[in-house]
């Protein structure tokens, strides 16, 4: 320990830690799979398939005889495959050449007489397991050493909706799927440019969740994109069910409440971000992508910003940092003037303060924090709420139980304005990572606030920000651009710059070309 | 590794500058301008601004003499190992008892203005948890936040100053040559210099800074804008209640601030300036706790200073809460703290120029670079 000490703290213990220990039991299949190779042997290919994957129940195969024998056997799951398609591209075509041909058909006749466009050759066991898990076709010709892969994924598909978490009144009303091609196709249809460029991973031992890599060659950072390769590939995990796995395992510190990577389910700001030189990282099977590197600055800014006027814009993006700042702070503000440091408040307020708490018989604290917690309670249970009740029951639930526990003397009534407004108010907050961060820090103002009053409030403020100033993502510092300062983008944080204006990158992402039109001189 | 592998530029190191000297400085301005020269007190820190800006211009020419190098790295270079650690030594008590002392004034501030009924040692306990915190986030960290609280917390204490002065009546600080003794000023201005010991952390963040050749744009620039606030404090508390009138007060900052009204907007801005007031001492505060985490891992060169926020929490507790008021008359050890704590920036940062000059001392790059 004291010799560790010496060489600096150490950052990855867990990591290190975990590669001490005995490889887990997938990884140790995974190795017993990558040995074998396909024979000449079809029945045995079969088999071995068959066995690789315990022979489930929606595995179906095949046999295309020509008459006498066997030819190939076609392998797919059930529950994968689109029947429809299997049929009309592959079982016809097959059918019809099998009739018409004379003489054993080898894998490269195989192939030619499928109609279907993209046929992968597949020596290996286990990348034939992988892809028939993914849900391919595989033929196995009679005799080949080899089989063919042919992607029929045939599960049912979310239509391009509007993003649930992300309305707004203008501009585009598409929302990311759970499909990452449809997601990446939304996003070619915005840049259409040679220089964006896809990396596609694999991550997840046994979910193989496809990751993407998007970027704009040209301007983002080499730096940032290599980092999000090397955090990407230092992954280890059985599976990734959703970004948020991703989006965990590659944050720059793993201890902390902010979000330091952006997850949005809005096509439009994924295009916007690649235009800022930013990296966007997609994942199968979750409608939200994430974008690095992130401010804090950042989450505060909305895509619907910059299609309105820029006047109207900022003032869109003051009101919802005011709004963000009393949501945090005024549960804690409020108890510190009432229950603390009663002094600081002007008379009129203390008198109106005094009289509607005169029936209430708990403390200031237990009442506030209750009526906090009950509006907690109603807003986490009304998002399971079926959809036709959710409003008559959020909202007629909220109203006669305030109502209830003002009459009964429970809460007084600028104790429940207090918590309403708050509740209101962070929602203002556009990014709902942040808006959760918030949420718990809001509490944390709040004890202060109880325990030491309005310099307790301030000292844990500080503590927060302190807290956000030791952040980064992907080396971006998450306080930027007020620290460090960073006037080119401190322009455009609190209001929104007219596009006359925004003729250059925020150098905040360090682009590799800060210029919009590449007129600067001696850039790239 | 003893050192972060980070570096910070003039605009952080500016404004962490700024925020440590008007955080540490301005909350016995006034009293102590009033106590030593008078009326005209202030005078006595303007002297004390003029006698800083040699001291940073060798601060300067010494952090690019030895660019990679802090102060307690480069001491016993200069003055040989034993005097050299004992310096070192003494730089680092220097700083921890300006934490302490600070930690103290704050307990007692809250305790009278906020927190009558809470024990002093409970905010105090707060204070100092929160600046070990902000310690170790790191010079980078704790240049940011200062960085964020600066523009907020300028803009908010100059419109209190600038608003507490409504009630300022000229005769109490005229007239404006008149000294009662030469001496008088000279206690003056060696008691209104302590708030520039803060210079001294420029000695010990130096490896950090990435432009060595706008070291003393940074700290001039600091320091003046600082030293202006200060300056116009001292004036505004003076005029306001007189040099007389301003002895009566424990804290005549908060006193001064109360004086602040703006009707229909806010009843009072003394609130804003003790929250922009506690932010900056208590990112002042984490600074100084970092560097003295720092200093003793480079004296001791073992371990790092995450180590040492840890190790360094214990005394630096025990001192601040649990070391009872009586034990130590602070009162009436305050102007000697004071003056020592002038004498002793002044002194080092002159012996530290002039053994270098004589021993021809330097990194060897620094030495060519300069020649």
């Amino acid at each position: 320990m004291f010799r560790r000490s010496l060489r600096g703290p150490r950052r990855s213990w867990l990591r290190r830690a975990r590669l001490r220990q005995p490889l887990p039991v997938y990884e140790r299949h995974v190795i017993h799979l990558e040995d074998k190779e396909f024979t000449d042997n079809l029945d045995e290919n079969l088999k071995n398939l068959k066995e690789a994957l315990g022979d489930p129940g929606d595995l179906f195969w095949r046999y295309l005889e020509d008459g006498e024998k066997t030819v190939a056997v076609l392998l797919y799951f059930e529950t994968l495959v689109d029947s429809d398609l299997l049929g009309r591209q592959v079982m016809e075509p097959l059918n019809r050449r099998l009739q018409e041909a004379k003489g054993l058909l080898d894998a490269g006749a195989l192939k030619k007489a499928l109609t279907f466009p993209k046929v992968l050759t597949i020596s290996h066991l286990h990348q034939a397991v992988e892809r028939l898990l993914t849900g391919d076709v595989l033929l196995l010709p009679a005799g080949a050493g080899v089989v063919l892969a042919l992607p029929m994924l045939g599960v049912p598909r979310r239509p391009v909706e509007e993003a649930q978490t992300e309305k707004g009144i203008k501009g585009p009303r598409e929302g990311f799927t759970e499909t990452i091609t449809d997601n990446i196709g939304l996003i070619r249809r915005y840049i259409k440019d040679p220089n964006l460029r896809l990396e596609k991973k694999v991550v997840g031992e046994r979910t193989k969740t496809e990751v993407a890599v998007v970027y704009l060659n040209d301007l983002a950072n080499p730096d940032v994109v290599a980092e999000v390769r090397k955090r990407l590939e230092q992954i280890e995990i059985d599976g990734i069910l959703e970004s948020n796995y991703i989006a965990e395992l590659i944050a720059d510190r793993r201890w902390t409440i902010f979000p330091l990577v952006q997850e949005t389910e809005r096509p439009d700001k994924v295009a916007a971000a690649l235009l800022e030189g930013r990296v966007a990282i997609f994942v199968d099977r979750s409608p939200f992508t994430i974008i690095v590197p992130v401010t804090s600055n950042e989450l505060y800014q909305s895509q619907v910003d910059f299609y309105y006027n820029p006047f109207i814009a900022s003032m869109l993006r003051l009101t919802r940092a005011i709004g963000t700042i009393i949501a945090v702070t005024l549960p804690g503000f409020y108890l510190s003037f009432i229950s603390v440091n009663p002094e600081l408040l002007p008379r009129m307020f203390i008198q109106l303060e005094a009289s509607s708490r005169i029936q209430v018989p708990l403390p200031a604290a237990l009442e506030m924090f209750i009526t906090l917690f009950a509006f907690e309670v109603l807003r986490e249970s009304s998002i399971r709420f079926p959809s036709g009740l959710n409003l008559i029951i959020g909202v007629g639930g909220g109203i006669v139980m305030g109502l209830a526990a003002i009459n009964a003397g429970l809460v007084s009534g600028i104790t429940v304005a207090v918590v309403v407004f708050c509740i209101l108010g962070t929602f203002s907050t556009s990014n709902p990572a942040k808006e959760q961060a918030w949420r718990w820090v809001r509490y944390l103002l709040f004890v202060a606030g109880a325990a030491f009053g309005f310099m307790g409030v301030i000292a844990t403020g500080v503590l927060v920000l302190a807290h956000m100033a030791g952040l980064k993502s992907f080396g971006v510092s998450y306080l930027a651009p007020w620290a460090p300062p960073l006037p080119v983008d401190m322009a455009d944080a609190p209001a929104r710059l007219p596009w006359w204006a925004s003729y250059r990158r925020p150098p905040t992402y360090r682009p590799r070309e800060e210029d919009r039109l590449g007129e600067t001189e001696g850039e790239k | 590794m003893l050192r972060e592998k980070t570096g910070i530029g003039p605009g952080l190191f500016f404004m962490v500058l700024y925020v440590s000297t008007f955080g540490y400085g301005v909350i016995h301005a006034p009293r102590v301008a009033a106590e030593y020269v008078g009326p005209n007190g202030y005078w006595g820190f303007i002297l004390a601004f003029l006698l800083a800006i040699p001291v940073m211009a060798g601060i300067a020419w010494l952090g690019r003499r030895f660019p990679n190098r802090s102060v307690i790295e480069y001491l016993p270079q200069l003055f040989g190992v034993f005097l050299g650690k004992l310096l070192g030594l003494l730089v680092l008590v220097a700083i921890l008892i300006l934490m302490i002392r600070t930690s103290r004034i704050f307990s007692g501030g809250v305790n009278i203005f906020f927190l009558r009924r809470t024990p002093a040692w409970a905010p105090a306990a707060l204070y100092l948890l929160i600046s070990f915190y902000i310690a170790r986030q790191g010079i980078e960290g704790i240049t940011r936040l200062a960085a964020f609280v600066f523009p907020l917390t300028f803009v908010l204490s100059f419109l209190v100053i600038l608003f507490s002065m409504e009630n300022l009546e000229l005769d109490n600080i005229r007239p404006v040559f008149f000294f009662e003794s030469g001496r008088a000023v000279a206690a003056g201005t060696a008691n209104q210099f302590s708030p520039f010991m803060v210079l001294l952390t420029a000695l010990l963040v130096n490896p950090y800074l990435t432009r060595k050749d706008k070291t003393f744009p940074a700290l001039a620039g600091a320091t003046a804008l600082a030293s202006l606030l200060l300056l116009l404090t001292i004036v505004s508390g003076i005029g306001t209640y007189g040099a007389e009138g301003i002895l009566r007060y424990s804290f005549p900052v908060f006193e001064l601030s109360r004086k602040t009204q703006l009707p229909f907007i806010l009843q009072s801005l003394a609130l804003l300036f003790s929250a922009t007031w506690l932010s900056q001492v208590l990112v002042a505060t984490g600074f100084y706790y970092f560097l003295l985490a720092e200093g003793a891992a480079q004296w001791l060169r073992v371990l790092n200073y995450k180590w040492f926020t840890l190790l360094l929490l214990p005394p630096v507790f025990f001192l601040s809460l649990f070391l009872p008021a009586g034990v130590i008359g602070e009162r009436t050890i305050a102007a000697s703290l004071r003056v020592g704590s002038s004498l002793f920036t002044v002194g080092l940062v002159l012996a530290l120029v002039i053994v270098t000059i004589f021993r021809r001392a330097g990194d060897q790059d620094a030495r060519q670079e300069l020649s």
